[in-house]
C-alpha cells in the first residue's frame, strides 16, 4: 500500500547468533499512534533501533525490510541515514538524562543538534514550540542546564527538540517509564496533542498497557522477539486473544484494588529456534498443537491479528 | 505476628512498632537551610503495611533514610517500640530495619555471587553464621526463586529476579521491618506483579511490617493497609486505600488519583 508511512515487512534482527526480532511485520498510516508492548528483553527497543539504524550496535537486519514513506531505508549508508534522522524520524529515548550534556545549556545543545541535521536554529521558533506544548516559563527554558530540571521537564525538553525538527514519524522508546505518574500523564497528553494538531505519527514503545490504552490507535504485543497480537486498541484490550496479552493485562493494578497477577518464568532468551509458539513453557492453555504449528500472525477478527494456534481460548 | 525476636528490654508491649513524632529534616545550615521534611507524624503497628505516595522530590526517600538512621534527624523523634532511637548510628538499628532500593543490581557487589553477598549481610549483623546457607536457601525459596540462582552473579539474573534476591537478602537478617524504596519502578509490569505477589505471601506467612514508598497510587492501593500522601515534605492525607481512592479529601490526592492511567 502506498499510503503507509512506515511499513515493516518480515523483519528479522540478530546480534551475532542471537535472534532478537523474528519475522515482525506491521504498518503505520500517517497520523496514527501505534504502541508496541511487551516485557523487558522482548525486542521492543531493538525494533525502534532497527528503524533508526543499528549497524553501529553490532546488530544486523538479516531478513525483511523497512519502508518509510515509499523509500526502503533498511540498509542505508551512514550519510544517507543522517539525512533522514531528525528531519524525517524523531526519537525520544527512555533516559534523556543520558542524552543531554548535564552542564551545558539547552540553548547550546539545541543549536548543536539542529546544525548536525543541517537545520537552522531560530530561538523564537523554539520558544513558540514550548508555548505550543504548554511548557511553563517558556522564554527562560533555553538558558537552563539539564541538571537544574526535574526528570519530567528534561524528558519534555527532549520531546520539544524532536518536535522542533518537524519529523513525519516520532519514535518514543519508553519515553514515560522513568517519570512519576503526574508527569507521565502530562507527557502523554502532550504527545496526543501533537498528533491531533500536527497530524503526526508516533511509534510508542511501552510495557504498560495502561499508558498504551490512553494514547494508542493500534496496539502490538511482542513476546520474545515475535509479534503475538496486533490490532485496533479497543479490539485488543476488550477482547484479547493471545494468552500472553491477557497475562500482561492482568499484571496491571486495576481499579478493583485486587493484587495484580504476575507471570512466573522468563522468556526464552538464548535465541534458540523454537518450533511452534515460544510462549508454551509459560502458557496455561497450551495443547500439543501449540508446539508444532509454525509461527504465523493470523487475522482472527477483521483488523485483529494473533499468533495463538488455538485461535481463541475461553478463560 | 512476627516470628522475629528482639531483645527483651526493648519491648514495650503497647507501643506501636514505629512512631514518628514531629519529624523534620533540612539540608544546609543557617540562611541556606532548605527544608525537605516538615513536621511528619505517623505510627506503624506490627504487621502493617504503610504506603507512602508522592511525586519525585517530595522527600519520600529522605524519610526512609531518616527512619533507618542513614541521615541525621534535624528535629523530632523516632521511636521503635516506644524507645527513642533518634541520633543512633545506622549500625545499631540495621537489625530492625532493612532497606530495599530501586536499583538492586547496584546494591549487590557485581564481583560476588548473590550467596556471598547474603552471607556478608549475616556476618555483619553478627548472627549465628553456622546455618547461613540453610537460612539463605529458605529465604530464596520464600521469594519463589530456585536456590541455584543464589550461586550466580547479579548480572546473570533478570531485573525482577535481582530485586527478589535483594528482598531475600534483607530477610535473612530477620528484621522487624522492611523499608522498600520504589522497589518496582525499574521493572516491567509482569515482574512488578510477581514481586507484589511474593511480598503479599510474605505478609500472610510472616506478618512482616513494611513501609512501601512508591509514586504509583494504583499499585499501593492493591496491597497496603494504609496510604500516606506526601506533598513537598508534608503528609497531606493518610488513610486506608478505600478512603483515599473513593473519598479523597485533599486537592493533591485528587490530582494524583486523576493521573493514574488505568487500562481503559
Amino acid at each position: 500500500m502506498a499510503n503507509n508511512l512506515l511499513e515493516i515487512n518480515n523483519l528479522t534482527v540478530t546480534y551475532g547468533d542471537f535472534k532478537i526480532i523474528t519475522e515482525v511485520s506491521f504498518s503505520m498510516k500517517p497520523g496514527e499512534i501505534v504502541c508496541i508492548a511487551g516485557e523487558s528483553g522482548c525486542g521492543k527497543s531493538t525494533l525502534i533501533k532497527a528503524v533508526l539504524g543499528i549497524k553501529h550496535l553490532g546488530a544486523f537486519i538479516t531478513e525483511g525490510n523497512i519502508i518509510l514513506d515509499g523509500r526502503d531505508i533498511t540498509h542505508l549508508s551512514t550519510e544517507e541515514r543522517r539525512q533522514i534522522l531528525g528531519t524525517q524520524i524523531g526519537y525520544v529515548p527512555q533516559n534523556t538524562r543520558g542524552s543531554f550534556n548535564n552542564i551545558r545549556t539547552y540553548d547550546v545543545q539545541y543549536q548543536e543538534t539542529m546544525r548536525s541535521h543541517n537545520r537552522k536554529f531560530v530561538r523564537s521558533d523554539a520558544i513558540d514550540c514550548f508555548d505550543r506544548l504548554n511548557f511553563p516559563e517558556s522564554s527562560k527554558l533555553l538558558s537552563y542546564q539539564p541538571w537544574e530540571m526535574s526528570g519530567g521537564m528534561n524528558q519534555r525538553m527532549a520531546i520539544a527538540l524532536a518536535v522542533l525538527q518537524g519529523p513525519k514519524l516520532m519514535l518514543c522508546d519508553e519515553a514515560t517509564s522513568v517519570l512519576d505518574v503526574t508527569s507521565q500523564k502530562e507527557v502523554i497528553e502532550e504527545l496526543a496533542k501533537l498528533r491531533d494538531e500536527l497530524g503526526w505519527s508516533i511509534l510508542f514503545i511501552t510495557h504498560n498497557l495502561g499508558v498504551a490504552s490512553h494514547i494508542a490507535d493500534k496496539l502490538g504485543v511482542m513476546y520474545a522477539g515475535r509479534m503475538v497480537e496486533y490490532g485496533n486498541i479497543r479490539s485488543v484490550l476488550d477482547d484479547p486473544i493471545h494468552p500472553y496479552t491477557r497475562r500482561l493485562l492482568a499484571a496491571i493494578p486495576g481499579k478493583d484494588r485486587k493484587l495484580p497477577l504476575g507471570l512466573e518464568g522468563r522468556p526464552p532468551l538464548d535465541g534458540a529456534e523454537v518450533e511452534g509458539c515460544n510462549f508454551v513453557p509459560r502458557c496455561q492453555f497450551c495443547e500439543d498443537k501449540c508446539s508444532t504449528k509454525p509461527y504465523s500472525l493470523d487475522e482472527i477478527v477483521p483488523g485483529h491479528f494473533a499468533s495463538c494456534a488455538q485461535g481463541r481460548v475461553d478463560l | 505476628m512476627s516470628g522475629y525476636a528482639i531483645p527483651a528490654n526493648d519491648v514495650n508491649a503497647n507501643a506501636p512498632l514505629l512512631e514518628v513524632r514531629n519529624l523534620a529534616k533540612s539540608f544546609g545550615k543557617g540562611k541556606k537551610a532548605k527544608p525537605v521534611l516538615t513536621n511528619l507524624n505517623f505510627t506503624l503497628n506490627e504487621g502493617e503495611v504503610l504506603g507512602i505516595i508522592g511525586e519525585s522530590g517530595c522527600g519520600k526517600s529522605v524519610l526512609l533514610n531518616l527512619i533507618s538512621c542513614l541521615d541525621p534527624v534535624t528535629k523530632g523523634q523516632l521511636l521503635f517500640k516506644g524507645e527513642d532511637y533518634t541520633g543512633r548510628k545506622p549500625g545499631s538499628v540495621c537489625r530492625w530495619f532493612q532497606v530495599i532500593f530501586q536499583d538492586s543490581e547496584a546494591a549487590f557487589d557485581p564481583k560476588a555471587t548473590i550467596r556471598a553477598s547474603m552471607r556478608e549481610n549475616l556476618k555483619l549483623l553478627s548472627h549465628d553464621v553456622s546455618h547461613a546457607d540453610e537460612k539463605i536457601d529458605e529465604m530464596v525459596t520464600l521469594m519463589g526463586l530456585d536456590v541455584k540462582l543464589a550461586d550466580r552473579y547479579p548480572r546473570q539474573l533478570s531485573g525482577g529476579q535481582v530485586q527478589r534476591m535483594s528482598i531475600a537478602r534483607g530477610l535473612v537478617t530477620e528484621p522487624n521491618m522492611l523499608l522498600c524504596d520504589e522497589i518496582t519502578s525499574a521493572l516491567d509490569v509482569s515482574a512488578q506483579a510477581m514481586i507484589l505477589q511474593y511480598l503479599y505471601e510474605l505478609r500472610m506467612k510472616r506478618g512482616l511490617t513494611m513501609v512501601f514508598v512508591s509514586h504509583d497510587l494504583a499499585l499501593c492501593s492493591t496491597f497496603c493497609d494504609r496510604i500516606a500522601i506526601m506533598q513537598e515534605g508534608e503528609i497531606v492525607e493518610i488513610g486506608t486505600p478505600g478512603q483515599i481512592m473513593d473519598n479523597p479529601q485533599h486537592e493533591y490526592t485528587k490530582l494524583l488519583l486523576d493521573a493514574v492511567l488505568y487500562v481503559k
